[in-house]
């Protein structure tokens, strides 16, 4: 693999700058817990996409936070405005295991498990994964891995 | 020359051939620093503003390029190996030869979606996951569970007829051949429908630690080939220039130094299709 190393590969993307939010954004995820509890009980389906969400699915907790954007107020790291153009930032987590999840401008939701589908909100999505784990955890991302 | 070949053509030797040889890079470390390419470029792709590998019109060359490094990784090991393609229009069944035990073998077991047959079984000793996303150390895959067909010929003929390849603003949804194939205008469709077909590491970010990854993006690949076949006055690449955060024609596409779109638009200077 004479070019497509790792290593050379964050270095080369989009200059240093982007390989850098990436560390920031997982490193920014990894030092805090979202706000616990804030929205128990809510009904499923009908939050807006930049709510939190904390609740048992199929035997998991998962938890989801905006991290930046409009909707973030929580985490202060400023971490979001290296993610130009996309907006939303968000944060999920399956039994206290970060799952990264991407907002695709118009078209919805996607995560490192169901990174082919779209979803209407990061709910949506951290529900697909605890179906698609079948009781396996998440490997958080590590960019430098 | 490099010829590639449709799975289902392929002779028992042929099938050895390549699946010893995907082994051996696996082997020796290889193999893994490809999954964790491509999960990191899909990660960039989706965090940093700049489509490169997916949901942009470098999502084609991007490929080519990441295929043609790795059959070369392969021909090292054994010169007479090319990645075979799978039409998933026509061996579009969970018992089609290209899941039989003598080249990827077949779907998962249900408790866990854990593939229990062919080379690349955990039980067989030679495929542990070591890039992932998800605990499991094994292939998991459960075919048709999520989508339970996958695209038909019409679909793919349907993509084939457009004669432009790609338009502005040149991202998820965008009109033209390429978002069409790529399967981003459509829910569940095409390449990305293909990928949800398989499930399992298929349907995540490390995708390629499943074999059939480089199979699906051969044919991918091939389409864009018959594409350009059907449209010869068609612009082989758009953009031209000059778009932001998109890769133009003669703009490199990371990680690689010195590709650009432009590079990889002849196929036939590194392989045929038969």
């Amino acid at each position: 693999m004479s070019q497509l190393t790792r290593r050379q590969a964050v270095g080369a993307v989009t200059g240093a700058a982007a390989a850098v939010a990436l560390t920031g954004v997982a490193t920014a995820w990894a030092d805090s817990a979202p706000a616990k509890g804030k929205h128990e009980g809510a009904a499923p389906g009908g939050r807006g996409k930049d709510e939190s969400f904390d609740e048992v699915f199929q035997g998991r907790r998962i938890q989801g936070e905006p991290m930046g954007g409009a909707g973030g107020h929580a985490f202060g790291h400023g971490e979001h405005r290296a993610h130009r153009g996309h907006g939303d930032v968000y944060r999920v987590l399956i039994d206290g295991r970060e799952l990264q999840v991407m907002r695709h401008g118009k078209s919805g939701w996607s995560s490192a498990i169901n990174h082919y589908e779209r979803f209407a909100t990061p709910l949506d999505a951290a529900r697909t994964a605890v179906t698609s784990l079948k009781g396996a955890s998440v490997v958080p991302f590590d960019p430098n891995v | 020359m490099t010829v590639r070949k449709n799975q289902a053509n392929l002779t028992s030797a042929e099938k050895k051939a390549f699946v010893d040889a995907v082994l051996e890079v696996k082997r020796i470390g290889v193999y893994d620093e490809f999954v964790a390419a491509h999960r990191l470029r899909f990660a960039l792709d989706m965090n940093t503003g700049v489509y490169v590998g997916h949901f942009g019109p470098s999502f084609l060359p991007w490929h080519r390029k990441f295929l043609i490094d790795f059959e070369n990784e392969l021909q090292n090991v054994d010169p007479s190996v090319s990645i075979p393609y799978w039409d998933w229009t026509f061996d579009n069944t969970v018992a089609a030869s290209v899941w039989a035990p003598d080249l990827l073998g077949g779907t998962g077991r249900p408790l866990d979606d854990q593939v229990m047959d062919g080379p690349f079984a955990y039980s067989a000793g030679k495929w542990p996951i070591n890039i992932q996303v998800d605990s499991r150390p094994f292939l998991a895959r459960n075919l048709a569970y999520r989508v339970p067909t996958l695209p038909t010929r019409a679909e793919v003929d349907a993509a084939l007829a457009m004669p432009t390849y790609d338009s502005a603003p040149f991202r998820d949804g965008s009109a033209g051949f390429r978002s069409t194939l790529e399967g981003s205008a459509g829910y569940m469709s095409m390449h990305n429908r293909v990928h949800t077909w398989v499930w399992g590491q298929m349907e995540s970010s490390v995708s390629p630690n499943d074999p059939v990854f480089w199979l699906h993006h051969a044919f991918v690949d091939k389409l864009w080939a018959d594409w350009h076949a059907l449209h010869p006055t068609s612009a082989e690449y758009l953009p031209a220039g000059g778009t932001v955060d998109v890769i133009d024609l003669n703009e490199t596409m990371p990680p690689w130094t010195n590709t650009t779109p432009q590079s990889m638009l002849d196929h036939t200077l590194f392989y045929t299709y038969a």
